[in-house]
């Protein structure tokens, strides 16, 4: 880790484009801004991290996935007859929804419990 | 253009594979699936977490059906199960902006593809998908990447059952 001392008003340089600047420091923490290229995400290490862990959690080294588990929660969406509650509106949609096809739900997929 | 690979078994008496060139195959939750470089996805920055595996696969498997697989080409034990969300979640609409979706290579008009990727417990019932940084697949490019939503309501382990 590089470990660099700024005073409030400056600034270091990251690549060729990335400021970062020191805005204020209080007591219990200290404001950052950071000037970047539109392409490059910034975000708050601990959502970063969280994403990371979950993803770590989630993929199936061989013969990991719960064979059994996978087909049986499959066989329940295939079979479920009510959405899930909506989940909050969000304000601005900029694509368009996906027009992807729903899988068909198979009526014999109960049969699997 | 194909996004999905159907499950295949490779088959030494097929006729119709004699004449071909050797398509690569790869050895995935105990299928070996051949492909050809038509169906590869490319993310540009893999995964979070997983910033050098960056050319993947989309393979359906009826048995699993709403889920796909999506598998590395690069090391086949890394293997995601991943769900288009708006099957089980029709009012999920992250906000992913036009620039966003420009640079990933969606063209004027193309709707991206949308996949989360899902956490399967041995308690099938607790299983959970990620809703918060989805993947975004730009099927024209054949090019995708993982989106983290900013100051999301959208939850990270969102349960897949009631």
């Amino acid at each position: 880790m590089l470990v660099l001392k700024r005073q409030v008003g400056e600034k270091l340089v990251i690549g060729n484009e990335i400021t970062i600047e020191v805005l204020s420091v209080s007591g219990d923490g200290v404001r950052l801004g950071i000037v970047a290229p539109r392409e490059t995400s910034v975000h708050r290490y601990e959502i970063f991290e969280a994403i990371q862990a979950v993803n770590q959690a989630s993929y199936n080294r061989s013969g990991a996935t719960p064979h059994k588990a996978l087909t049986q929660l499959a066989a329940h969406l295939r079979g479920q007859e009510d959405v899930d509650p909506p989940l909050p509106d969000r304000a601005e949609v900029d694509a368009p929804p996906a027009l992807i096809e729903v899988a068909e739900k198979s009526p014999d997929s109960k049969g699997m419990f | 253009m194909t996004t999905l690979i159907n499950e295949q078994v490779t088959s030494d008496a097929n006729p119709q594979l004699c004449s071909k060139e050797l398509m690569p195959t790869i050895h995935i939750q105990g299928m070996d699936i051949e492909y050809s470089e038509s169906d590869v996805i490319t993310f540009d920055e893999g995964l979070i977490g997983l910033p050098h595996i960056r050319r993947w696969v989309l393979i359906s498997q009826p048995e699993i059906d709403p889920f796909l697989w999506l598998a590395s080409i690069e090391d086949p034990e890394t293997v995601f199960l991943v769900l288009e969300p708006r099957s089980q979640f029709t009012e999920y609409a992250p906000y992913i902006s036009a620039q966003a979706c420009v640079r990933l290579g969606v063209s004027p008009g193309e709707t991206p593809l949308f996949l989360a990727i899902v956490r399967i417990t041995a308690e099938w019932k607790n299983s959970t998908i990620n809703l918060r940084a989805p993947l975004v697949i730009a099927a024209s490019a054949m090019r995708g990447a993982q989106f983290v939503l900013m100051e999301s309501s959208y939850h990270l382990e969102q349960p897949l059952t009631q």
